[in-house]
């Protein structure tokens, strides 16, 4: 039994510079490998599911739902 | 709604984390960040760590709470089955805060209450790690990367090592406590089935039994737990969005789209 959730307090500030990141146990705790996440990220296959407001007689653009 | 935003300020808009819905334990390197919204790829890549982790065995089937597991088992499958342990049966559960903010189907679909094997679990487990968590959180806000990912580290490992120590004390208050509940409820049961008559019941427990085996399958199975009365159906308004003045048709369109929600 797992659960997942969300924290959007936990955010972080953009650094002028990537280059002090010093890794010491990269992977090993519970953040996983910096690397490995991202490539997962730019490899995953995703699909949108389709509210009924684009379906049909509505079609609405979805532009608006998110303006 | 800032998370949701990309920002020029913020190049990790937050976390998400995957916990053992029964003790809160962190899984391994399942915390990840997130860059632009809680996004279905940083979930899918959390759990296939935390299975891969944990050793999840396919035996056991897998229970997965998450607030929008509604949306988002929809197209698990397809997004990450090829990464998924063989003839292992993902199962979704909604936590009981959380569920009753969703539409009613979702509450029979999701709730933990009538799933099998789940236990009496609010499946809210996290919300309390986070509250330890965002008490250090704000100080890697401005840290670099590296030095953020290992406070974040630091901080879940130690609270996993606090929930270790404790366990015992805390399963024998737990055990004692289901005890005395589950005498409680045979209780109710049996007073509730004598009211009802066993005709009755019987019927019900058929029911419950079929759709119970039909529930991973087929979730509408589960709605016989709704009730039966008919619901009052809103006023039905004249399609006017065709007709009329353009605030008119915006107005009755915007009341057809709060009825449909």
């Amino acid at each position: 039994m797992f659960v997942a959730d969300g924290n959007f307090k936990a955010d972080h500030v953009r650094q002028k510079s990537d280059r002090e990141n010093v890794w010491l146990s990269e992977g090993g705790g519970m953040v996983p490998k910096r690397e490995e996440y991202l490539s997962f990220l730019k490899t995953a296959r995703v699909k949108h599911t389709v509210s009924w407001l684009r379906k049909g007689r509505y079609n609405i653009p979805l532009l608006i739902w998110s303006a | 709604m800032n998370a949701l935003l990309a920002s020029k300020a913020c190049d990790v808009t937050g976390i998400v984390a995957i916990a053992c819905a029964r003790h809160g334990c962190y899984a391994p390197n399942s915390l990840v960040d997130l860059f632009l919204g809680e996004g279905q790829p940083n979930v899918d890549f959390s759990l296939l760590k935390a299975i891969l982790l944990t050793h999840v065995d396919p035996e056991q089937g897998l229970l997965l709470y998450y607030d929008i597991v509604c949306q988002y088992i929809i197209h698990l499958l397809y997004r990450i089955g090829n990464h998924l342990p063989d003839g292992l049966n993902v199962d979704a559960a909604i936590g009981l805060f959380h569920v009753h903010a969703h539409k009613d189907d979702c509450f029979y679909r999701f709730a933990s209450s009538f799933i099998p094997g789940a236990g009496i679990v609010a499946g809210e487990i996290l919300e309390s790690l986070w509250s330890t968590l965002n008490s250090i959180s704000p100080s890697a806000r401005t840290a670099t990367i590296a030095h953020r990912a290992e406070l974040l580290d630091d901080h879940a490992t130690d609270s996993n090592h606090k929930k270790m120590l404790g366990i015992v004390p805390s399963l024998c208050k737990n055990f004692q406590h289901a005890s005395e509940m589950s005498l409680l409820s045979l209780k109710y049961y049996d007073s509730l089935t004598q009211q009802a008559g066993h005709i009755v019941v019987n019927h019900w427990m058929a029911d419950v039994i079929l759709a119970e085996a039909n529930r991973v399958n087929s979730r509408a199975a589960m709605d016989i737990y709704a009730t039966k009365l008919e619901k009052p159906t809103a006023p039905v308004l004249p399609q006017l969005y065709s007709s009329g003045s353009a605030v008119d048709r915006w107005m009755s369109f915007a009341l057809e789209v709060e009825n449909k929600q």
